[in-house]
């Protein structure tokens, strides 16, 4: 160590100096760098809006689960087409493959949407993205390793009537929508 | 002990003095160097559209689902304004750039659910002028169009 003191040892006794000096100015460099990574925003959460917007869709869009009027061509967003609603229990469905189609991108949003008929107090179950939908569903419940954080779930549930033929019935439409956030 | 000519510099007498000089110097090279380069990251980071490329493509993306959710016709002005960016509508979905990232890959994308019983535009809306250019969207029964539109 005293040769570093020596004439011969300057130079490499300023190398050892040097070295913490180093350390510092690397560790300094780093902060700023990890800094200006976590205070510039580079990932937007819309999750909620998505599954909002879905929902939403769903619901009032004339080609999805509402019942649309033929002749008049109008929309009724308030009264669902248990013709339509029932046809949607097979997967892939219309919800899938024409209506809210996301052809390749499938794995962003799914629903279920369980439709009760308070008068009959019949349940029937329809599925949108049915197989990501099962698939996620576990991942909903904080339990569930690896599970939260990778998809949010959203619930929203509606009085509605159905119209089954020609006859109209109260009802209750819910709807959870899961969305894959990771 | 006989030292060469060239290394004198390091062994002489006065060579301590000089050696805390050339170590002073080196010093402050780096930490100028070091400073340089993160000034150079900041200004980057500033000045870069990475998050407008996100914001725009997603929210466009949100918007083409919501006219989709719309029960009868729609027409609506995008407000924000898209500066620079080009939109590039796609099948499933709205891919924004700005022209030199064609090729370096810098374009951001995002997915929107299309419905099939209406046709939807495919096309690219470049900007008319910088800071004036808005898109401007309509859906009926023809299908859902997309324009670029120039703010007065």
């Amino acid at each position: 160590m005293a040769k570093i003191f020596t004439k011969t040892g300057t130079v490499s006794g300023h190398v050892v100096l040097w070295i913490p000096k180093f350390i510092y100015l690397i560790i300094a460099f780093l902060s700023v760098i990890f800094l200006l990574r976590i205070l510039v925003v580079t990932q937007i959460d819309s999750a909620e809006a998505e599954a909002r917007i879905l929902i939403n869709r769903l619901i009032y869009s004339p080609n999805d689960i509402s019942y649309l009027d033929a002749d008049t061509n109008r929309n009724y967003p308030g009264i669902i087409d248990y013709k339509k609603f029932i046809s949607l229990e097979n997967f892939p469905n219309e919800l899938d493959t024409k209506t809210i189609s996301y052809g390749q991108y499938t794995n962003l949003i799914a629903a279920k949407l369980i439709l009760k008929n308070s008068e009959s107090n019949k349940e029937d179950v329809a599925f949108y993205n049915k197989e990501n939908y099962e698939f996620w569903e576990p991942r909903i419940l904080s339990t569930v390793k690896g599970g939260t954080g990778s998809v949010k779930s959203f619930a929203e549930q509606k009085y509605v009537l159905i119209k089954e033929q020609n006859k109209l019935s109260s009802g209750l439409l819910k709807i959870q929508v899961i969305v894959r956030t990771g | 002990m006989v030292y060469k000519r060239g290394s004198s510099i390091f062994f002489s007498k006065k060579a301590d003095a000089d050696i805390d000089l050339w170590f002073n110097f080196f010093e402050l090279m780096i930490v100028f160097a070091a400073g340089i380069t993160l000034w150079q990251l900041v200004n980057d980071e500033s000045k870069g559209t990475t998050y407008d490329k996100l914001y725009f493509s997603r929210d466009n993306a949100m918007l083409v689902n919501t006219l989709y959710s719309s029960p009868g016709d729609i027409q609506y002005d995008y407000p924000e304004k898209t500066g620079r960016l080009i939109f590039d509508f796609k099948q499933n979905k709205i891919e924004v750039y700005e022209d030199y990232e064609v090729q370096e890959g810098g374009a951001i994308s995002y997915p929107f659910a299309e419905d099939k019983t209406y046709p939807m535009y495919y096309g690219t809306i470049k900007p008319i002028a910088a800071d004036k250019t808005m898109l401007e969207y309509s859906k009926n029964k023809n299908g859902v169009i997309v324009n670029g539109k120039d703010i007065h």
